[in-house]
C-alpha cells in the first residue's frame, strides 16, 4: 500500500500542474463566466452600432443577453459567423442575430434552450438557422460550445427523452473534464500570456458608422460587420485566405460518410421543438467558395457526407414544411468567386440577395 | 473513445479498482461488463458482433470429444465467424467488383446490421478462429466461459490486437486474485512511454506525411517532398503501431497480465523474411500457424513454397483492407520473401565467403529498408492510381538541389520545435531498437530497470514532451482502422 501511495505521489504534481493551467488560463471559458461590459448592452439599447476587438468572448455575450436581459426581438438569427452578417435591414424585420463562431450543433441547442428557460422562446415568431455542414459530424473537433455545456446537456436530454443511455453518458463525463485533457492544456498553454495579461481586452467603440476600414463592427441587432479590408480584399488576398483555410475546412467532416444519426435526432427535435410553439423555422445554406466547392466536387465520394447533409436537409425541410435559401454549391446559389471574403464567407451583397424575401416566402 | 482520453482514463480507473478491489469472480464479471462498455460505446451493433463471435468461439473450442475425432462443430463455427469478416469487411469491396451483387449490398447497408462498421473485428475474429483450432488440434480448450468471454472480448487490446492466443490469455484472465505493485507501475511506464512516441513521433510526421500523400496535394508535390514523405511513412507507421502496442501491453500488465510483445526492432533486419519475423509478430505467427502450416508451409518444395508464401501474403494484405492497394502492398512482401527463398542458396555463400562483412551487411540491410519503404507506398496510398503516380514522381523528378534548397522542410507544415522534439523521440526508437537487438530490452523495459529517481525523471520528460510539444487529437491509431 506504501507504494501505492508514493506512486500517486510522484503522480499528482504533474496532475495538480495541468489542472491548474487548465482551470487558471481556461480558454474556452467551461469554468468561468467572463464578464461582459454593460456598455454594449447600453449601446445595443440606444441602437447604436459598436467597433468590436476581435477576440471578444461572443459565447458570453449572448448568454448575457438571453439570460440576464429584456434585450428581445420577434426574429432570431443561428448560426455560426457564416449567418453572423445577417441583420434586421437584410431580413426586413426586427431581428437578433445570436451566432457564434463555428457553432455546433451544441451551441445551436444551448442557446435554444437559453430561450426556453428565460421565457423568451413563447415571444419569438420567427427563428432563421444558418446551418453549417459540420453541425452534422459528431467529430469536428469544436469544443468551445463547452462554456454553454449545461444548457446544452438540458436540451440533449430533452430531445432524447431523458435516454441517459450508457454512451451519451460516458460522452458528458468526458466533457466535463477539459481540466486534464491535454488538449485542452495545449490551447491553455498558447493562451497563458493572455491570460496572464487579462486578455482578452474587450474593446468596444460607439460608431454611427455601418462598417469600419481595420475592424469589425456589430451592429445593434448583434450581427456583425467585416471590415472593410477584409470584405473588398484584391482576389489574390481571398485566393491566398482560401488555400489556408481549405485544409482545415474539410477536416470538419472528411471523417464523417454521413450524418451523424445522434446530431440529426437532436436538430430534428430540436426544430419540432420550436415549431411546436408556433415559431416559423427557416433555413439558410450558406455556399461554399467555388476554390473550396470544386474541390469537394472533384471527388464526391470522398466528401459524400457535405452533399448527404445537403439532401437531407432539404428533405427535412420540404416535410416539415420549413423554407429554405441557398445551397452549399455557390453555382446554385448564382455565385462566384467575387461574392466571397474568403473560403466559408460570402460578402454583405452576396448575404442580402441570398436571404431576400425568405420570411415571406 | 481514444486510448489517451479522459473518458478512457476513468474506465481504467474503474477496471483498476474492480480488478483489485472486488473479490473473485466478481471482479472478472466487472471486467466484462466493463469490456463490452468500451465496445458498446462505439456502437451497439459492435457490441452484438462481439457476442455473436464469443458465442461461436466458444461453442467451436469447447472440448467434449477427443480433439482429433471429426466434428462438423469446428467448421461451422469458424464458417460463421468468416461470414461476418467477410461480410463486414468484404462486402462493399466485393460489390464494387460483381456488379451484380450491388443491389444486396445496398440492402444491407440499408438494414440494421449494415448501419455500423464493429469495432476491432478483424483482430478478436482472429483471436476467436485461432482458438478453435487450436482446440481442435488438442493444445488448448478452455471451459470456463466468463474467462473465453473475457479473452475474446478484453479491452485493452480489441481495437488493434496484438492478437491474443487463447492458450497464453485465458490462464492469465483466470487468475486474477493477487495484486502486484510491480505490475502496476511497470504497465504504466510502458503506457507513458506509448504515448510519448505516439504523440511526438507518430502524429508529427503523420502531418508531414499528409502533406504530401493527400489527393489533394499529391498532383502538386514534387519527387523529392515525396521521398522523404515515404520514408516518413515508414517511420510512422512503425512508431505508431509499436506506440500502441507498449500501451495496450502496459495497460494489461497494470491488470498482472502480461501480453507478448509484437515488435522486435524491425527496422533492423537483414532480410525481409527476417523484417516479417519482426514485424507485427502476433499476425505474422497467426498466419504462419493457421493458414501457412496448413497449406503445407515448406515442406513441399521450393516451387511450392514460393506458391505458398504468396498466398500468405495476400490474405495479409486483404486482411488489413478490401483494397486493392493492401493486396498489391501483401504481395509485393510476398514476392520479396520468394526472390529471397530463390536466391538463398547464392547468398547463404556470401554470407559464409564474407562473415560478418559490414559493407555486405549494410548493403543487405539498406535493400531491405528500401524494399519495405517502397511497399507502404502502396499501403499508404488512397488508389492504385495514385500509389503508381507516386513511383513515377519519384522515379523522374527528385532532385537534390531542391532537397538542400532553403525552406524545403516548410511543404511538410511541422514547426520547428515538432521538428526538433520528433527527431529527439525518434533517436529514443533507434536506441531503444538497438538495445533490443542486444540486450533484449526495449525503451520501456530500459526504464523499468533504471533506479527509481531515473525513472521519474525519464517519465516526467516523456510526459511533459507530449504536454506541451505532443501532436495531441490529430490522429488516431493506423491499425485502428482495419
Amino acid at each position: 500500500m506504501k507504494k501505492v501511495i508514493k506512486l500517486i505521489c510522484i503522480i499528482l504534481p504533474l496532475l495538480i500542474f495541468v489542472v491548474g493551467v487548465n482551470v487558471y488560463v481556461d480558454p474556452a471559458n467551461t469554468y468561468r463566466t467572463i464578464p461582459v461590459s454593460n456598455k454594449i448592452i447600453s449601446a445595443f439599447r440606444s441602437d447604436q452600432n459598436m467597433i468590436i476587438s476581435e477576440n471578444y468572448s461572443d459565447r458570453t455575450l449572448i448568454k448575457k443577453i438571453i439570460l440576464e436581459t429584456d434585450l428581445s426581438a420577434p426574429t432570431i438569427v443561428m448560426g455560426s459567423s457564416r449567418g453572423a452578417q445577417i441583420s434586421s435591414d437584410i431580413l426586413g424585420s426586427e431581428s437578433l442575430n445570436t451566432s457564434v463562431t463555428a457553432a455546433a450543433l451544441e451551441d445551436i441547442a444551448a442557446i435554444w434552450q437559453m430561450y426556453l428557460d428565460s421565457g423568451k422562446a413563447d415571444d419569438l415568431e420567427n427563428v432563421v438557422l444558418s446551418i453549417d455542414p459540420w453541425i452534422f459530424n459528431e467529430n469536428n473537433n469544436e469544443a468551445r460550445y463547452q462554456s454553454y455545456y449545461y444548457s446544452y446537456a438540458k436540451q440533449f436530454f430533452r430531445s432524447c427523452g431523458l435516454d441517459l443511455n450508457t454512451k451519451n453518458y460516458l460522452r458528458y463525463l468526458g466533457l466535463g473534464t477539459n481540466c486534464i485533457s491535454v488538449a485542452y492544456f495545449q490551447a491553455s498553454v498558447k493562451a497563458l500570456p493572455g491570460r496572464i495579461a487579462q486578455d482578452p481586452i474587450e474593446l468596444f467603440v460607439p460608431t454611427d458608422m455601418p462598417q469600419a476600414m481595420g475592424s469589425p463592427v456589430l451592429r445593434s441587432d448583434n450581427s456583425y460587420v467585416y471590415p472593410m479590408n477584409y470584405e473588398y480584399a484584391e482576389p489574390t488576398a481571398v485566393y491566398d485566405r482560401v488555400s489556408l483555410a481549405l485544409r482545415g475546412i474539410v477536416d470538419t467532416f472528411e471523417e464523417a460518410k454521413h450524418p451523424s444519426e445522434r446530431n440529426t435526432v437532436v436538430f430534428e427535435n430540436l426544430i419540432l421543438s420550436m415549431q411546436s410553439k408556433g415559431i416559423n423555422v427557416y433555413f439558410v445554406i450558406s455556399p461554399y467558395n467555388p476554390y473550396v466547392w470544386d474541390a469537394m466536387a472533384a471527388d464526391p465520394k470522398r466528401y459524400s457526407f457535405i452533399f448527404e447533409v445537403e439532401d437531407y436537409l432539404k428533405d427535412f425541410a420540404g416535410n416539415n414544411g420549413i423554407p429554405v435559401a441557398g445551397s452549399y454549391d455557390p453555382g446554385a446559389c448564382g455565385f462566384s468567386y467575387g461574392e466571397f471574403m474568403d473560403a466559408l464567407h460570402i460578402n454583405s451583397a452576396a448575404t442580402a440577395i441570398l436571404i431576400d424575401g425568405l420570411l415571406k416566402r | 473513445m481514444s486510448l489517451v482520453s479522459t473518458t478512457f482514463a476513468i474506465l481504467v480507473i474503474l477496471a483498476l479498482l474492480i480488478r483489485y478491489l472486488v473479490p473473485k469472480p466478481y471482479n472478472r464479471i466487472g471486467l466484462l461488463l466493463l469490456s463490452y462498455i468500451f465496445v458498446y460505446s462505439y456502437s451497439a451493433g459492435s457490441l452484438v458482433v462481439l457476442l455473436l463471435i464469443s458465442c461461436a468461439g466458444y461453442i467451436g473450442q469447447y472440448q467434449v470429444e477427443d480433439p482429433g475425432k471429426k466434428s462438423p462443430k469446428y467448421t461451422i463455427c469458424i464458417i460463421f465467424i468468416l461470414l461476418l469478416l467477410l461480410v463486414y469487411n468484404y462486402f462493399g469491396f466485393f460489390s464494387r467488383l460483381i456488379p451484380s451483387a450491388g443491389a444486396a449490398y445496398s440492402a444491407f447497408k440499408a438494414s440494421p446490421f449494415g448501419l455500423f462498421i464493429p469495432i476491432g473485428i478483424s483482430f478478436y475474429g482472429l483471436s476467436v478462429i485461432g482458438s478453435i483450432v487450436d482446440s481442435k488440434k488438442g493444445l488448448y480448450s478452455e471451459k470456463d466461459i466468463l474467462t473465453y468471454f473475457l479473452f475474446a472480448g478484453w479491452f485493452p487490446q480489441i481495437l488493434s490486437g496484438p492478437i491474443a492466443r487463447a492458450r497464453d490469455l485465458c490462464p492469465a484472465l483466470k487468475d486474477l486474485s493477487s495484486f502486484d505493485y510491480d505490475n502496476l507501475r511497470n504497465g504504466l511506464i510502458r503506457f507513458v512511454s506509448g504515448v510519448f512516441i505516439k504523440y511526438t513521433l507518430a502524429d508529427v510526421l503523420s502531418t508531414a506525411v499528409l502533406t504530401q500523400y493527400d489527393p489533394k496535394d499529391v498532383l502538386i508535390a514534387t519527387g523529392s517532398g515525396l521521398l522523404f514523405a515515404t520514408v516518413f511513412y515508414t517511420v510512422q507507421i512503425y512508431a505508431d503501431f509499436v506506440a500502441y502496442t507498449w500501451m495496450v501491453r502496459g495497460l494489461s500488465e497494470m491488470f498482472g497480465i502480461m501480453l507478448n510483445i509484437n515488435f522486435n526492432a524491425p527496422y533492423t533486419s537483414f532480410s525481409v523474411r527476417e523484417f516479417w519475423r519482426r514485424w507485427h509478430i502476433s499476425l505474422s505467427s497467426w498466419l504462419r500457424e493457421y493458414v501457412y502450416f496448413s497449406l503445407g508451409g515448406s515442406r513441399k518444395g521450393t516451387l511450392r513454397t514460393c506458391i505458398n508464401t504468396l498466398v500468405v501474403f495476400f490474405v495479409s494484405g486483404l486482411w488489413h483492407g478490401a483494397s486493392f492497394n493492401y493486396i498489391v502492398w501483401g504481395l509485393l512482401h510476398g514476392l520479396y520473401i520468394s526472390l529471397e527463398i530463390l536466391l538463398s542458396g547464392p547468398r547463404k555463400k556470401l554470407d559464409e565467403k564474407y562473415p560478418k562483412n559490414v559493407i555486405i551487411k549494410g548493403f543487405e540491410w539498406l535493400i531491405t529498408f528500401c524494399l519495405v519503404s517502397f511497399a507502404w507506398i502502396f499501403f499508404r496510398s488512397e488508389s492504385l492510381n495514385n500509389a503508381f503516380y507516386i513511383i513515377s514522381k519519384l522515379a523522374d523528378s527528385i532532385s537534390l538541389s531542391e532537397i538542400f534548397s532553403a525552406g524545403f522542410f516548410t511543404r511538410f507544415q511541422v514547426s520547428n520545435i515538432h521538428w526538433i522534439v520528433a527527431a529527439a523521440a525518434f533517436l529514443v526508437l533507434v536506441v531503444s531498437d538497438i538495445l533490443q537487438n542486444l540486450r533484449e530490452k526495449d525503451l520501456p523495459a530500459l526504464i523499468i530497470s533504471a533506479p527509481l529517481w531515473a525513472r521519474i525523471v525519464l517519465c516526467y520528460l516523456m510526459v511533459g514532451s507530449v504536454l506541451f510539444w505532443g501532436a495531441v487529437g490529430s490522429s488516431q491509431f493506423i491499425y485502428f482502422q482495419f
